[in-house]
């Protein structure tokens, strides 16, 4: 037996470095094709993302004279940025709008992703064909519907005047944060809903016949089971969610009068009226970095249900 | 060997129970009894019912008439997780997002047991599944089989009236399914709990039970134990299923003293103890006769 195995390692070394080779060349050769293919996105996107955001880095090191650039390296605009009560302010009120935008988009979100994902049953395609119809208008045509939904001759304000339920019109529901945090959150709602729901469908149904078998009744068997297991989509959706309403500069400016002002039109305005496109570019690249420490903050938190199954 | 039963108590009772999934008829009116203690196969080619029957055992699905009583108590509307049985998955239905010890320890937490005796009782249960010292790896981490011994760990943890086992074996290897199949009949034993087994493959069926129901199209075909199905099959379709045989047209020639004379055409006159004639053989009948004798193995 060892006797006739000796001389298999051998062979089968020689027929490894024979076949090394054609191996080796064909996967390069492979590569480069995989490397033809993504290069005209990966041009457009060093083209019209990365070279854009090394702009504003720069810029954000520089000062501005009227119209022209000073190109000396200074730290005067972070200085500001990050000492003015006004942007300060600001900011946390971007992130706190944007916490409850995306409390409210997660939390509506997930019953209806779950209902698609678990008692649809044939019906599931044409769901989602309607949960995508709101993209069909767009986002300023939207925003603009909260406003005739919440303004003072608004919708509501008749409709509740109509029924009796108010004398006069309610005058809290727009141009203010509550108007933001509304429309925002409808206008986010299919971008929670898909992550969620593609999360939850996958989970298999296997797994929750065995937790009713072991003696779970249904609300434990979704706290136990369906809810963990659809983390790593309420994690993605809070993201999706979060990151871009931080920024968001129309919907504040449309329905969030001053009191629903955000810091993306604080930094609309320096690179427009202010004419200060440094002090904006500081402003955009700490806003940037402080939704950057949040999202990987999140994601920490939620570690243990973001590790891949293998 | 432990197969006589009469004298067990009945603890699955399964009484005239039909169902249907729209047009098809999984089920046309199943009775059988399921003796405590009892190693019971419900065998089958697939698409006969038997899934069917475990999972209205185990309360996933309601028969549409008939009942079945465990432990003497009706089950019609009690859910699932209410019932005395646990089951062993198909797809082993090992939870991810837990390590082993979690997995096993799952039903236990509505026992409230208290730290110590619920890591003891699934310390117990992993080694009792030769997986002692398992507790802390990661679901991911496991073989088919271990998955396997986790799965039954994880139902045996909670000492059920009746374990299910849905086709536990069929997604093992060729050699380590022959060596869970001894295991399971050895753990059976010790446990001394009721397993209900389903499977397709008639030598596991044949090799674990104490009795086998051959179920077709919704119906028990026979039901009884390996060595009785074996030799004394009630139709050449279960012969046939539950083995590679033989069949020889003959006409019966005379009964008599315990033996049967009969006539095979080409081979000539052959004696036979009636106990293994099929059924109802007399004077004159044509029958066939199945010999069990050139199993494939």
């Amino acid at each position: 037996m060892s006797a006739q195995g000796e001389p298999a390692p051998a062979r089968t070394g020689d027929g490894l470095t024979t076949a090394a080779k054609p191996v080796s060349s064909r996967f390069g050769h492979e590569a480069r094709g995989g490397l033809l293919m993504v290069s005209p996105p990966f041009v457009y996107a060093l083209l019209l993302l990365a070279a854009p955001l090394v702009m504003v880095v720069l810029i954000s090191f520089w000062t501005q004279d009227y119209l022209t650039l000073d190109r000396t390296f200074t730290l005067a605009n972070y200085r500001e940025a990050w000492t003015e009560e006004l942007y300060r302010l600001l900011m946390v009120r971007s992130l706190w709008i944007s916490l409850l935008v995306t409390a409210a988009t997660v939390l509506l979100a997930y019953p209806i992703a779950y209902f698609v994902a678990f008692h649809a049953g044939g019906s599931k395609a044409l769901w989602l064909f309607l949960i995508t119809v709101p993209f069909w208008t767009s986002y300023l045509l939207r925003v603009f519907l909260w406003k005739v939904i919440l303004g003072y001759n608004g919708v509501l304000n008749i409709g509740l005047a109509g029924l009796g339920l108010i004398d006069e019109p309610l005058t809290f529901l727009l141009y203010n944060a509550n108007a933001v945090v509304i429309t925002l959150a409808h206008a986010w709602a299919p971008f929670a809903i898909l992550p969620i729901y593609v999360a939850l469908s996958k989970i298999d149904r296997g797994l929750l016949e065995a937790a009713e078998d072991l003696g779970d009744g249904p609300l434990q068997r979704f706290l136990r089971v369906t809810l963990p297991l659809s983390m790593p989509g309420v994690v993605a959706a809070a993201l999706i969610v979060f990151i871009p309403t931080v920024g968001d500069y129309v919907t504040p400016r449309l329905v969030g009068g001053t009191d629903g002002l955000m810091i993306a039109n604080l930094i609309q305005v320096q690179f427009g009226k202010a004419n200060n496109a440094p002090l904006g570019a500081a402003l955009a690249v700490s806003a940037m970095a402080i939704v950057g420490s949040f999202a990987l903050l999140f994601m920490w938190l939620n570690r243990r249900y973001l590790r891949s199954p293998s | 060997m432990n197969t006589a039963n009469g004298e067990r108590r009945a603890i699955v009772d399964i009484d005239r129970v039909a169902k249907s999934f729209g047009d098809v008829q999984a089920l046309r009116g199943v009775s059988a009894q399921i003796g405590e203690g009892e190693f019971f196969s419900l065998l089958g080619p697939s698409g006969c019912g038997k899934t069917t029957l475990l999972r209205l055992i185990a309360g996933f699905d309601e028969p549409d008439s008939g009942q079945i009583r465990i432990d003497g108590q009706p089950t019609a509307g009690v859910p699932a997780n209410l019932r005395p049985t646990n089951m062993v998955f198909q797809s082993y239905a090992i939870f991810p997002h837990l390590n082993v010890a979690q997995n096993v320890a799952y039903g236990l937490r509505r026992l409230k047991l208290g730290r110590e005796e619920t890591r003891r009782r699934v310390d117990e249960a992993l080694a009792m599944v030769d997986l002692a010292g398992y507790g802390e790896r990661g679901s991911s981490a496991l073989s088919g089989g271990q998955r396997q011994r986790v799965a039954l760990a994880r139902a045996l943890v909670l000492r059920p009236k009746v374990l299910l086992l849905d086709e536990p074996l069929s997604a093992l290897d060729k050699k380590l399914r022959e060596q869970m199949q001894v295991e399971l009949r050895r753990l059976q034993r010790a446990v001394g709990i009721t397993f209900v087994l389903v499977t397709h493959d008639q030598d596991e069926a044949l090799i674990m039970s104490d009795r086998i129901a051959v179920m077709f199209d919704g119906e028990i075909a026979q039901l009884a134990s390996p060595e009785t199905l074996y030799r004394r099959p009630v139709s050449r379709r279960v012969a046939s299923f539950i083995g590679v045989m033989n069949f020889f047209d003959a006409t019966v020639k005379g009964v008599s003293g315990g033996k049967v004379e009969i006539d095979i055409a080409g081979l000539g006159q052959v004696e036979i103890p009636q106990a293994q004639a099929p059924g109802g053989a007399a004077a004159g009948r044509r029958g066939r006769l199945a010999s069990a004798s050139a199993r494939k193995c």
